[in-house]
């Protein structure tokens, strides 16, 4: 598991001269400072600006609400989906040698570097009404733009390989050899991924699910090009925060933001604690 | 007979040369194999052909008589040692061991009796409950043996099963493996690059070199008859010389060695001298300088004394003495001695050996 051995630290009689390592701690702490931890409580105070009623106000009207319940179905879709995908992609491409694997191992990493406002506009070409498959949808009176499907279709693309690429990277440096023992004590390829592959991956597959789910909630780009921001209907959580804004409704953008920056660091203390577990192992 | 491996070739994918080329033997049927090798020299290949870890080029695997180069690993009935344990972690001990008496569906009660068993016979009865990662390296791989002899296999093939551990715990498991193959007596193939541990376990050994068995046969044979250069270098810790044909001997300088049949004088030859073939006198009066040999460095290990001579040809050639031997003839360094070749391998021709 990953994080098993113990974090190795130079000796201090190896270390660098105080000076050097104040300087550089300076840097760490005033850059951490003045980009994470100032922004993070300035979501906090702007958001309680107004005392805790407005706040919680803003977190219970309408319009909010449709906004979480929009946010957590999409990732209820679109999470399962991508950790399937992501254990086949894996299994695939850890533990398989074949023509074109290199050209599949950089289309899995595809969506992560391309611009989500691209991916957004990619399904607008393909799904919108003079595109590749406009004209055949809305003869079949299927509405995938500006509507949840869209959602779904560009949440799904932006976290595509989330889960896939944690996995690869943990099935290569594991090596197939407890799988091969496996075969040569007479299990089954299903026997060998249901009893072997799955319980050695449980920790890491949780954090690819994990990291997988806040990216997913978090998306603004691409969800914003194929939302078309119908309120109560096509806005998520993200894309709710910035209506607010813009409409200088400051106590309600932040009180939604605040939200996602509690989603962000629950995401990043479970993923803390399945680290821990699967360390003890 | 038991494992018959006919022209077994294999090679990788994005490999220009054979990892197996045209491999054949016959592993007896309760005996100990060792394929033998430096690595790189295709003998994991064979065993993984063998386990069906890979597929072959071309050529059979008959186990008890059946063709099996097509049947499925988790049907060819074999148990299957790594290197590396592949001990599963997220099990204890008694599952892991129990892992290939499920997967063959064994009822439950039987499967408990057989895991008590093979607990007692690796004698790790207590450590039952323990997770893989809470044993010693010699524990996990006593363990690896019992989960690989569970189902009864009818072949057990072991991959450098003591590679990983330290040198006193190699020595205490490879005499337990003694031990165990004397009481269940399955058929064993063992991977090894250690000849120590080929010549001391096996029956049998398969020497390979470059995808190639260059030799098999008894361990003694191996040793006192080796087929090539090779194997005279790579079994015995030989130091090579070149010398010639003088008077139907092989000869280093003024040094006289085995008689060669058949050889003109002046001929080549490649003499192959094992520490333990030179014997060292001291030179008596009328001895001439030339036929005597400088003692260049001693080196005590332990019981015994490595002896490295400076020959008149400015060849080096070690040495191994007991340390009775050694006091007897009571050598110091720069001391010079007469040494005599005549127990050495040789090969005609002038090819530097691979």
């Amino acid at each position: 598991m990953t994080g098993a051995s113990p974090v190795h630290r130079l000796a201090p009689i190896a270390r660098e001269p105080l000076a050097v390592r104040l300087l550089l701690t300076a840097v760490a702490v005033a850059f951490i400072s003045l980009f994470v931890l100032l922004p993070l409580i300035m979501v906090f105070t702007c958001a309680l600006a107004d005392g805790a009623g407005p706040y919680w106000a803003a977190l219970q009207s309408p319009e909010t609400w449709s906004a979480i319940k929009l946010t957590l179905r999409v990732a209820a879709v679109v999470v399962p989906l991508n950790t399937l995908f992501g254990i086949a992609a894996a299994w695939l491409v850890a533990r398989y040698d074949f023509v074109g694997r290199s050209v599949l191992v950089t289309l899995i990493d595809l969506p992560f570097s391309v611009s989500p406002v691209i991916a957004g506009l990619l399904f607008v070409l393909l799904f919108g009404k003079s595109g590749l498959l406009g004209s055949w949808l809305s003869a079949h009176q299927i509405q995938i733009l500006f509507a949840v499907p869209g959602l779904m279709v560009a949440t799904a693309f932006v976290t595509f390989a989330m889960v896939a690429r944690e996995l690869i990277s943990v099935m290569e440096a594991q090596g197939p050899s407890e799988e091969e023992a496996a075969l040569t004590l007479g299990a089954s390829g299903w026997q060998v991924l249901r009893h072997v592959t799955l319980p050695k991956l449980r920790w890491s597959l949780l954090t690819g699910v994990i990291l997988c789910n806040a990216r997913a909630m978090g998306e603004f780009g691409a969800v914003s090009v194929v939302s078309g921001h119908i309120r109560g209907m096509t806005n998520t959580l993200p894309l709710h925060v910035e209506i607010l804004f813009n409409e200088y409704n400051f106590v309600g953008a932040f009180a939604v933001a605040t939200l996602l920056a509690l989603l962000g660091l629950v995401t990043l203390l479970v993923k803390r604690l399945v680290h821990a577990s699967g360390s003890r192992e | 007979m038991s494992v018959a491996v006919h022209a077994l070739s294999k090679r990788f994918v994005h490999s220009s040369t054979p990892a197996v080329n045209e491999a054949s033997f016959v592993a007896e049927t309760g005996a100990i194999t060792a394929l033998l090798g430096p690595s790189g020299s295709g003998k994991t290949t064979v065993l993984r052909l063998i386990a069906g870890l890979e597929e072959p080029d071309s050529g059979s695997i008959h186990i008890h008589g059946e063709a099996s180069e097509k049947t499925p690993a988790r049907h060819r009935g074999i148990g299957f040692v790594f290197q590396s344990y592949a001990l599963f972690g997220h099990m204890t001990v008694r599952d892991n061991i129990a892992f290939g008496l499920k997967a063959h569906r064994w009822p439950r009660a039987q499967i408990d009796a057989r895991v008590s068993e093979l607990l007692s016979l690796i004698q790790l009865a207590e450590l039952g409950g323990r997770m893989p990662s809470q044993l010693s390296g010699g524990q996990r791989q006593r363990v690896a043996f019992a989960r690989a002899l569970a189902p009864r296999p009818r072949v057990l093939l072991l991959d450098e099963p003591f590679g990983a551990l330290d040198a006193r715990v190699r020595l205490e498991l490879r005499q337990w493996l003694q031990m165990l193959h004397e009481k269940t007596h399955v058929t064993t193939i063992l991977v090894t690059h250690d000849q120590e541990e080929a010549l001391e376990l096996s029956d049998q050994i398969v020497l390979m070199q470059d995808g190639r068995v260059v030799q098999k046969g008894a361990p003694q044979t191996l040793y006192d008859a080796p087929a090539t250069p090779f194997v005279a270098s790579f079994i015995g810790n030989a130091s090579v010389l070149r010398g010639q044909v003088q008077g139907g001997r092989a000869s280093v300088g003024s040094a006289v060695g085995p008689v060669v049949a058949g050889a003109a004088d002046g001929t080549s030859v490649q003499v192959y001298v094992r520490p333990s073939d030179v014997r060292l006198c001291r030179p008596g009066s009328d001895a001439a300088p030339v036929s005597l040999a400088t003692v260049r460095s001693l080196t005590r290990l332990g019981g015994v004394i490595k002896v490295d001579l400076h020959l008149p040809t400015q060849d080096i050639v070690t040495v191994q003495l007991s340390r009775g031997e050694a006091e007897a003839l009571q050598l110091a360094q720069g001391d010079r001695v007469h040494f005599d070749l005549g127990d050495a391998k040789f090969f005609v021709g002038d090819e530097p050996t691979a």
